[in-house]
């Protein structure tokens, strides 16, 4: 009986676990997300977990705030051209370093390593200066040409982890019949790596998106190349001296919910694409 | 090496590899000379000293040029004799100068089309009648358009003529005084591509201006993007004509040769990318920190050496004695300090019952201000009769009761001040009093007096003070935001990497346990980590307001952690803190799967064979789950120390320049303060304080042996 009794605590305990650490989990987006739908009045008066009176307007008035819409557009060309980019010169990189043998090569997957940790911030300035000895400053090719340093190095590394997990039978077969080490990989191993280029593609993909400091710094002159993260960080209303705090939360909800629901229909290549290496013996 | 067999035709193809050697040890020569003849020809490296050099060309530059220079001499003399594997490095090479080359194109297409170049012309113009009246119509409205100058009175009136009298816009508003300005500025105003708009005559139709606009300059931009582009040609032949005549080559191709010479063709493409937007940035950055640069000032600057970081990084300790009186001991002086005490006072119970008629009748009491509403007064009135206990517990619950009951008993403690009225019972009150402590301290010198003169020379201000063994320390520094900064940043990593590990291992611990809708938890845990860091700012940021709409205040408040509301984000003590549990909440997640990822690679044999052996869940924890985990772990805590060190959004976003991170002060000298010099230093300093960290961690943990 006692142990019957003890068993049934534990599942009770241990359920009660999970939903704390549900909740924990998933509260503050619950909370932005249901927010956004109620009224100022609301919001400022009572504290409610469900709207009274849901409403749209904050979404209106977001949707028709230029800001707002402008860095959207410069999020999505930014993103997606990063992303392009990443995956182009990332897939080549990773190919020699996963398959190929040759002098330096473990040099090179150091370096990589060492790169997806490399600090942004610790060169800001110097970035400041390459910008602008490119004369891209202020425009959106600014952002284009820096965010390799954040997406390049993972794309890489995911990549060559999966690369390396490929079996050794099929370039062998193509160099038997004749082709050449890079016939053998675009045309037999690209095609088989298309799960591993969505992961590190909407890694890439999510990086960019949420990327700030750069997109802050670079866009400083010129606020109509600003992309959305940093739109809602300076988002200012019609009235200067309150922030929209209303607008801003449904601005939030508007940029993070398409990423949400990317990101759960891809989750295990995600979780897969993260944890890529770490747990190698 | 060389075979002879292979028959060679005559002419001009039996001679391509001569030309091909000729043509790489040019290029190799080439762009070690031109680089020479740039370095000293150049006439801001006059005189050349090599901080001017370093500056103008940085170190990887020449590196990469001397290098691939000597490379491309060495292939060529290969060529000379005919060998197959250096004509395919040829090849390559080739291939990725013409790719350079067109990527230089576009640079200087997109430099010079970036360069505004204003011009002035004389234009005459057909203005849009309906769009300036339309501008006319807003003026007069009041409302504000971008560029023109809002009307006073008297202008509105005429403007309002002019629609009124339906004279012709364009030679009404040009008849108002200043009206030509009026009008440039609106036709600037409908016009994009307008700068600037003088309006010099009207013939009633149309309008002679004097325009500046912005000119685009592509004959500038022919002229230089065509000798790169002719190279790119040229050299594209080259590559081409090499390809078709691979066969006047002699020797074997190398497998492992050409295994590698694809390797290299692949990498170079992420190697160009790394060094430009990282290795090149780096040294740039430390070469601007050795100089005074500025934004915006002239472009003087010097070569200040290591000034900067002796600015950045000055700290001083100087042990501060007392200030002695003149009998040389140590000067005194009395604090007093405030101390809240909760006593019983017995209740004058006639006298209070004496003070609440009066109120309730209206009458003022002296020493008594009026706080409560009177009818709320006046549900008290049929409780005068009761016990002092019931009476005054009754007004306790009323609203400002309690500030109310305050003053009543002050009258009856003499001399006390109370601050709140704790409970009654029978027929004493408890409530808090303060009460002024006086002690004696000591008097000690300031830091500035004890260390001398280059204290304030050198600009030092105190930091900390230390009571140690008796005597007093002053920390110093000669920046103290940045000390600031630093540990700020400390504290920061200290405590949200320490938590996010515990919190992280717990959930991880709990996910790994088999139930139904694991795998949807882990999709929950997904959450946090994708939402845009500078978007959980700012939804935290509307959780810890710290008004009724403050969600955290209310549910603290409901649990009985806190009594009142705290505005977490606004009080200095709270925003550090504020800080970690927002990094906590979003980047525990990512922790928590790092570490999933590894107890599922834990065999589970070895805990069934630990119970087998009677083990319990915390000893099969200690001595099978950690040490198994020790190398995710350490990787888990590596990437998140290395994260948290440079944070930025966070504090970007919501405490601005109240408390800076080392990354938003580095952010701050840099945009706000235009140090550029400075700001640079900065950075490189954290970058040291990264690799430091990252060596430590190597070291420590013994993550080499791991990966």
């Amino acid at each position: 009986m006692t142990t019957t009794l003890r068993h049934r605590l534990e599942r009770v305990g241990f359920w009660l676990l999970v939903l704390l650490i549900l909740f924990y989990v998933l509260f503050p987006f619950y909370w932005v997300t249901v927010s956004s739908f109620k009224t100022e009045a609301e919001f400022f008066d009572r504290t409610t977990f469900i709207p009274e009176e849901p409403t749209e307007e904050n979404y209106e008035a977001v949707l028709e705030n230029d800001q707002f819409r402008l860095g959207l557009t410069n999020s999505i060309i930014v993103s997606t051209v990063s992303v392009l980019l990443a995956l182009v010169v990332g897939s080549f990189a990773a190919y020699a370093l996963g398959r190929l043998r040759f002098r330096g090569r473990s040099i090179f997957l150091y370096l990589i390593l060492a790169m997806t940790m490399f600090p942004q911030i610790s060169i800001l300035s110097g970035m400041f200066q390459v910008v602008n000895d490119l004369g891209v400053f202020g425009t959106p090719l600014s952002l284009i040409f820096t965010y390799p340093i954040l997406t390049l190095p993972f794309t890489v590394w995911v990549l060559t982890s999966f690369f390396q997990g490929l079996p050794a039978e099929m370039e062998q077969a193509a160099l038997v019949d004749g082709a050449t080490p890079f016939q053998t990989f675009y045309l037999i191993l690209l095609p088989l790596t298309a799960p591993a280029l969505v992961t590190a593609g909407l890694l890439a993909f999510i990086v960019s998106w949420n990327e700030y400091l750069f997109a802050l710094t670079f866009t400083t002159i010129e606020p109509s190349v600003r992309t959305v993260t940093v739109a809602i960080a300076l988002f200012s209303g019609s009235d200067a001296m309150e922030e929209p705090i209303m607008e801003i939360m449904a601005a939030s909800v508007f940029v993070t919910v398409p990423l949400l629901v990317l990101v759960l229909i891809f989750q295990r290549r995600i979780v897969e694409g993260l944890t890529a290496g770490s747990v190698k013996g | 090496m060389t075979t002879k067999a292979t028959p060679r035709p005559a002419g001009i193809v039996a001679n391509l590899p001569y030309l091909f050697a000729l043509l790489f040890v040019v290029l190799g020569t080439g762009m070690i000379g031109v680089l020479g003849i740039g370095i000293a020809t150049n006439p801001e490296l006059d005189p050349m000293t090599f901080f001017g050099f370093i500056d103008t060309y940085g170190l990887i530059l020449p590196v990469i040029v001397i290098t691939l220079g000597l490379f491309f001499v060495w292939i060529g003399l290969r060529m000379f004799n005919r060998d197959i594997n250096a004509a395919q490095w040829a090849r390559t090479w080739l291939l990725w100068i013409v790719v350079g080359l067109l990527l230089w194109g576009v640079q200087i297409v997109v430099t010079i089309a970036a360069e505004e170049v204003e011009e002035t012309a004389m234009v005459t113009l057909t203005p849009d009648r309906e769009a300036i009246t339309d501008v006319v119509e807003r003026l007069i409205a009041g409302e504000r358009v971008v560029g023109v100058a809002p009307t006073d009175t008297e202008r509105t009136a005429a403007l309002d003529a002019l629609l009124e009298n339906e004279t012709d816009i364009i030679s009404g508003i040009i008849e108002l005084e200043n009206g030509d300005r009026l009008l440039g500025t609106m036709l600037a105003t409908l016009n994009d591509d307008y700068r600037r708009v003088i309006v010099l005559d009207t013939d009633g139709n149309t309008v002679n201006a004097e325009i500046r606009r912005i000119r685009n300059d592509i004959p500038v931009i022919i002229r230089e993007v065509t000798p790169v582009l002719i190279a790119a040609v040229l050299l594209g032949a080259a590559w081409w004509l090499l390809g078709r005549n691979l066969d006047q080559f002699a020797g074997k191709t190398r497998l492992a040769w050409q295994e590698a010479r694809v390797a290299w063709n692949l990498l170079i493409p992420s190697a160009a990318i790394l060094i430009i937007v990282a290795a090149r940035p780096l040294e740039q950055t430390f070469i601007i920190s050795l100089t005074d640069r500025r934004f915006g000032s002239a472009q003087e600057f010097e070569f200040i050496g290591f000034d900067n970081y002796v600015q950045l990084l000055g700290v001083r300790l100087d042990e501060t004695p007392c200030v002695t009186g003149d009998d040389g001991e140590c000067q005194m002086r009395t604090i007093e300090s405030e101390r809240t005490e909760v006593i019983d006072v017995e209740i004058n119970p006639e006298r209070v019952r004496e003070t609440l008629v009066q109120l309730i009748a209206g009458e003022s009491v002296s020493g008594v201000p009026r706080m409560i509403p009177p009818d709320e007064l006046a549900t008290l009135e049929p409780l005068l009769e009761q016990d002092a206990d019931t009476l005054l517990n009754a007004m306790l619950d009323l609203q400002n009761g309690p500030l109310q009951l305050e003053f009543i008993l002050a009258g009856t403690l003499d001399g006390l001040d109370v601050e709140s009225v704790e409970s009654i019972g029978d027929g004493v009150a408890s409530v808090a009093v303060i009460r002024m402590d006086e002690s004696e301290a000591i008097v000690y010198q300031t830091a500035a007096d004890a260390a001398g003169e280059t204290y304030n020379t050198r600009n030092y201000s105190p930091l900390h003070t230390y009571n140690l063994f008796g005597n007093r320390y002053v920390l110093s520094a000669r920046d103290a935001n940045f000390i600031t900064a630093i540990e700020n940043t400390l504290i920061f990593t200290v405590f949200s990497v320490t938590l996010e590990l515990i919190l992280g291992l717990f959930i991880a611990l709990v996910v790994n346990s088999r139930f139904r809708g694991r795998g949807l938890m882990r999709t929950a845990m997904l959450v946090p980590w994708a939402i845009p860091t500078v978007i959980s700012a700012r939804l935290w940021e509307t959780m810890l307001i710290g008004r009724q709409a403050g969600v955290i205040n209310f549910m603290l408040n409901n649990l009985g952690v806190i009594d009142g509301s705290q505005a977490w984000l606004a009080n200095p003590d709270l925003q550090i803190p504020a800080m970690i549990a927002i990094d906590v909440w979003k980047t525990t997640p990512f922790m928590a799967l790092i570490l999933l990822a590894g107890l599922q690679v834990i065999p589970k044999e070895l805990y069934e064979a630990a119970r087998v052996d009677g083990a319990g869940r915390v000893r099969s924890f200690l001595s099978i789950t950690l040490p198994l985990l020790r190398p995710t772990i350490a990787v888990g805590l590596i990437f998140r120390t290395l994260d948290a060190l440079r944070v930025f959004d966070i504090f970007q976003l919501l405490l601005g320049r109240q408390q800076l991170s080392m990354a938003t002060y580095n952010y701050e000298t840099l945009i706000t303060n235009q140090q550029f010099g400075y700001a640079s230093a900065i950075g490189v300093v954290i970058f040291m304080i990264i690799l430091l960290f990252t060596i430590l961690y190597v070291n420590v943990l013994g993550l080499e042996n791991e990966s």
